[in-house]
């Protein structure tokens, strides 16, 4: 489903160049869930975005369901992710001025599918937000808010999620509540899921674990 | 396009759009009710002032009007009506007296009133068109120059005619002061029976026109090239010397006011169209991240900004016309009873200034929209500046110079805007960095408020220093505006001051001088200098033929006509002399003479030149020894040529006076046509009235225009502070986690607001003391003197100003609970 070949990200600095990614080879089949866990600024975050097709590398390649990224303008990219690619975020990226439902209704909405009201309710019910679904972000708790970046993200259908340190705004009740969610919808869908935390218990509910130091990654 | 509509409801729910789509009703609504303000103002006193012409256009001539002009006219809408004007003698049994016959046609007037009275100077007895075939009505002197009483019969040439009626106020009376012999009407089908107008008779022809301003202006574009040397077009402004001045001045404010207005409405959406691309960011990289690619990013904002336009200019000029209602009602009673509608044109300017705003300031931002990286879901890089202010701004500069270009039509205009708007933000940029790091030092030595406060103020150096730019701009923009206006209404004061001599005497021979004086002393009357006059041509231009440099005239002064010529050591006080040098009494020896400069301009006269004159018979040749303008709007007696000393023998010239003859003395106008037969007297006081009522209107639109300017003054300021609201909520917020509390996280924004206030102020006073210079030397004609009130005043006004609506503002950033804000951010 992905595969990356000598991926580097530099980016320049004051004192000359920083290596972020050196030279990552990576597979990832489909159906598979990989998390991807390190310190803060290891790089792991860098790496989702450009397995996600959202960030271009310095150098390499990636290969996403066969289709190389790097070869591919934003227009392009932005396609690919539109087919395949569906996300959850560590501060949700809910729009305060649409409601639950609205929100849930909003990629589908862009992926131009119709008569999508009835799928996104049902979502919302299986995240049990039943009776929210006109109740704006504001009006939600952040776990809420979360259950609902993940209705979102599963009423795509994609094939891929990528997850962001999806329980890194939350304590500790509510992150293992949205954990268990994220893996039991993620088991239903089948979905290749790749998990960017430094939460090693939640990188454990995986089937593999990759770790990020300094750049470099390896299979723990 | 449906998903387009959901995005811009939902953006409109969530009130995201609010403060843009509001910036655009504003601009449209303002610039709206302004042109149409201006557009109903203006023509209605164009309307006014062609009662001047009694038509909207005139075609003079001595030679009669073809009968193509005539259809094409018809052809056109246009209404017409004919003078013929020509001089007679006209006789009554005890005595005789040259007259000045106008025979009109039945139309006549087409605008403006016929006053007439049953008696001599009476009161208006009735208002009326043409006499009726055998009779005439007569100026008022003339019934006692011809001692005879209405209803008497007059002869003149070879027919007999009733006297009915005295003149009491004719709309095209003449605004000659001179050569003026009392006015005789009579019906055009008369002139026949009199036998008076025959070929070669000196006649002049005046075919009047009136119908809407389009029909006008393309029927003048028609007629221009056709009219030769025998006829001249005549509009309202050429027609009316006495407001010219004031309209000319009139409509410069109000172009300029319109062009500012424009600068304002472009700033204004400009700051809230940024604020709306910013908070959209976030917005546009999670779509992306949804598979929405750039072009379906372009499409999705296009889409957004022409249902923005047109929601923008709909309720915009829907807003313009209730506030232009407004405006009109509660200057309603200067006005006209029956406004004449605006022009087409004046709706227009209101939507596609909107529009033009739209695309050059809403849409640069909006749409680099397309450009936010996806990865930015991930990583937040704060307020990404997706187009660099330099592009913006120069994109905001094009346009704004193009929008008052084409509001204004003026190049002058628009490049003394752009130079000094180009100039004081070069300054302003500069001080304002230099003054926000000083501040930054003096705040070392204060209490802890005015600590915080300057601190803040120089750890948002960009920004602010960008708001002080805005704010600085605004209200240079705005003190401009009041001093251009206070300045432009005490001059036109000064131009018609309550006492102005409203009667004009001449035709006084030099015996007559002590009798006049003496009778004018006796009655109170206090008059002007006496002034000698000789009427006289020029025949020759140094050895050109005045005839040839006549046909190669560059402007439409009638060359033709007779000038009147005086001589003085003094320059008048509304003469200047533009070239060459008045004389000294020593100089007395060679025969000088100071030209007016358009009269000059159009015969392209030389310093040097020697003109030679014809006067009474003889000629006689003087050097050209300077230049002078002259304020024809002064009423004061003016010529266009001034000798450096008498001609001929001094005994030819007869002499003119001038004096304020108030209404309840009019009856004395009675006893000097009886005891001075042979002076002619013009009444001006209906003419001075007339245009002071003008003067009124246009002053008063000046005034409500200046209050609709600084109203879109204070939604830039409002706006601007709007947008720096997210940041200083966050900042607060943090403060007040921090242990500080709401009083001194209130009074630490209303120090910084009021700071920014302070210097924008004192930065606006230096570039609005550049523009005034600039615009009252040269586009007003105001003369300059320093604003020390506006040095002192300009940077407190400022300072309380941006203080309070900073504080009224951020009144939300004290009251919202920390917690709340730092969980939104």
């Amino acid at each position: 489903m992905i595969i990356t070949r000598q991926l580097c990200q530099r980016v320049p600095v004051v004192d000359g160049q920083l290596d972020i990614l050196k030279g990552i080879n990576l597979e990832i089949k489909q159906g598979e869930s990989v998390a991807i866990v390190g310190s803060s600024g290891s790089g792991k975050t860098t790496l989702l975005g450009m397995l996600a097709g959202l960030d271009l590398p310095s150098s390499g390649e990636i290969l996403l369901d066969n289709t190389e990224l790097t070869q591919l303008d934003e227009e392009a990219r932005a396609k690919v992710r539109g087919k395949l690619v569906s996300f959850v975020f560590q501060d949700f990226q809910l729009l305060g001025s649409l409601t639950a439902l609205e929100n849930v209704l909003l990629p589908l909405e862009v992926r131009g599918q119709e008569n999508v009201e009835a799928l996104a309710e049902r979502y919302l019910e299986r995240v049990g937000l039943a009776q929210r679904h006109h109740h704006y972000p504001k009006q939600l708790s952040g776990g809420e808010q979360q259950r609902v970046a993940l209705a979102r993200a599963f009423a795509c259908e994609a094939p891929l999620l990528f997850a962001d340190e999806p329980t890194g705004n939350l304590d500790t009740a509510t992150g293992k509540k949205i954990a268990d969610l994220l893996f039991s919808m993620n088991e239903e869908a089948g979905t290749t899921l790749i998990l960017v935390t430094h939460d090693m218990e939640l990188a454990k509910r995986c089937q593999r674990q990759l770790v990020m130091e300094a750049g470099e990654l390896r299979e723990i | 396009m449906q998903s387009a509509l959901r995005l811009l409801w939902r953006d409109w729910r969530g009130g995201e759009l609010t403060l843009l789509l509001f910036s655009l009703i504003l601009a449209t609504a303002t610039i709206t009710s302004i042109s149409l303000f201006v557009s109903r103002i203006q023509n209605s006193i164009l309307d006014e002032a062609s009662h001047f012409l009694a038509a909207d256009a005139q075609v003079r001539g001595s030679l009669a009007i073809s009968q193509e002009w005539q259809d094409q006219a018809k052809t056109r809408d246009l209404q017409t009506a004919t003078a013929l004007g020509f001089r007679g003698m006209v006789f009554s049994d005890k005595g005789m007296h040259l007259g000045r016959v106008k025979a009109v046609t039945d139309s006549y007037p087409l605008k403006g009133e016929m006053q007439l009275s049953l008696q001599p100077f009476g009161t208006i007895d009735e208002i009326g068109n043409a006499p009726a075939r055998g009779e005439v009505w007569l100026a008022s002197r003339l019934f006692g120059l011809l001692n005879i009483e209405p209803g008497d019969r007059v002869q003149l040439g070879e027919a007999y005619f009733i006297a009915s009626r005295a003149i009491i106020k004719e709309p095209d009376s003449p605004q000659s002061f001179f050569g003026v012999a009392p006015r005789v009407i009579m019906h055009i089908d008369d002139v026949e029976s009199t036998h008076v107008v025959k070929t070669g008779s000196r006649i002049n022809y005046t075919w009047m026109l009136a119908g809407n301003s389009e029909n006008i202006e393309a029927f003048k574009t028609w007629i221009e090239p056709l009219l030769g040397e025998h006829h001249r077009w005549v509009g309202i402004k050429e027609g009316n010397r006495g407001i010219e001045g004031a309209l000319n001045r009139a409509e410069r404010f109000l172009l300029l006011a319109g062009s500012l207005c424009v600068v304002l409405s472009g700033l204004a959406i400009a700051i809230s169209a940024r604020r709306y691309a910013d908070r959209q960011s976030a917005h546009v990289a999670l779509l992306k991240t949804f598979g929405l690619r750039p072009t379906d990013i372009n499409r999705l904002y296009a889409i957004n900004l022409a249902v923005l336009g047109l929601l923008g200019v709909g309720f915009g000029i829907l807003g313009g016309w209730f506030l232009h209602t407004a405006m009109l009602s509660i200057v309603s009673a200067f006005l006209p009873k029956a406004l004449v509608a605006p022009s087409l044109s004046s709706w227009l300017v209101g939507a596609l200034s909107c529009f033009i705003a739209l695309l050059a300031f809403a849409a640069p931002p909006i749409l680099a929209l397309r450009q936010v990286p996806p990865a930015r879901v991930l990583r937040k890089t704060g307020n990404d500046t997706l187009i660099s202010k330099m592009r913006a701004g120069t994109i905001g500069c094009v346009a704004v110079l193009f929008l008052i270009f084409w509001y204004s039509r003026s190049i002058s205009m628009t490049v003394i805007l752009a130079l000094g708007g180009l100039l004081c933000l070069l300054g302003v940029w500069v001080f304002a960095q230099v003054l926000v790091a000083l501040s930054r030092k003096l705040s070392g030595s204060l209490n802890k408020n005015w600590r915080l406060g300057l601190a803040n103020l120089q750890r948002h150096k960009q920004s602010n220093a960008l708001q002080i730019v805005i704010f600085s701009v605004l209200f240079m923009l705005l003190f401009v505006m009041s001093i251009v206006r206070t300045g432009l209404l005490a001059q036109w004061e000064q131009q018609i001051p309550e006492k102005a001599p409203n009667h004009f005497a001449f035709n006084i021979f030099p015996n007559e001088k002590p009798a006049l004086d003496t009778l004018l002393a006796q009655e109170g009357i206090e008059r002007q200098p006496f002034y000698p006059m000789v009427r006289g041509r020029v025949i020759k231009i140094n050895d050109d033929l005045m005839k040839d440099r006549r046909e190669n005239a560059e402007n439409n002064m009638n060359y033709v006509r007779e000038l009147n010529l005086t001589w003085s050591d003094t320059l008048g006080s509304d003469n200047k002399i533009l070239e060459g040098n008045w004389w000294q009494e020593s100089n007395n020896e060679e025969l000088l003479v100071s030209a007016e400069t358009e009269y000059a301009k159009g015969l392209k006269l030389q310093l040097g030149d020697t003109l030679v004159f014809s006067i009474a018979g003889q000629e006689v040749s003087a050097k050209v020894a300077s230049f002078r303008s002259v304020q024809w709007d002064s009423m004061n007696p003016n010529f266009f040529m001034i000798f450096n000393r008498p001609l001929l023998d001094g005994n030819t010239a007869n002499w003119l006076t001038s004096f304020y003859l108030p209404g309840d003395k009019k009856l004395l106008l009675n006893q000097l046509a009886r005891d001075f037969p042979t002076i002619s007297v013009v009444e001006l006081d209906q003419m001075l009235d007339q245009v002071r009522s003008i003067i009124q209107q246009v002053s008063l639109g000046i005034e409500f225009i200046l209050v609709l300017i600084l109203s879109a003054g204070f939604l830039v300021l409002i706006t601007s502070v709007q947008a720096t609201l997210d940041t200083r909520m966050q900042e607060s917020a943090i403060l007040r986690t921090l242990g500080a509390n709401k009083k001194l996280v209130s009074m630490t924004l209303v120090i910084e607001f009021a700071s920014l206030g302070f210097l924008s102020g004192l930065l606006a006073v230096i570039g609005a003391e550049a523009m005034l210079y600039i615009l009252q030397t040269r586009t007003f004609e105001l003369g300059w003197t320093p604003h020390f009130i506006l040095w002192l005043s300009g940077p407190v006004i400022a300072a309380l100003l941006i203080g309070l609506i900073g504080w009224l503002s951020t009144k939300k950033v004290v009251s919202t609970p920390p917690l709340k804000t730092l969980r939104a951010y």
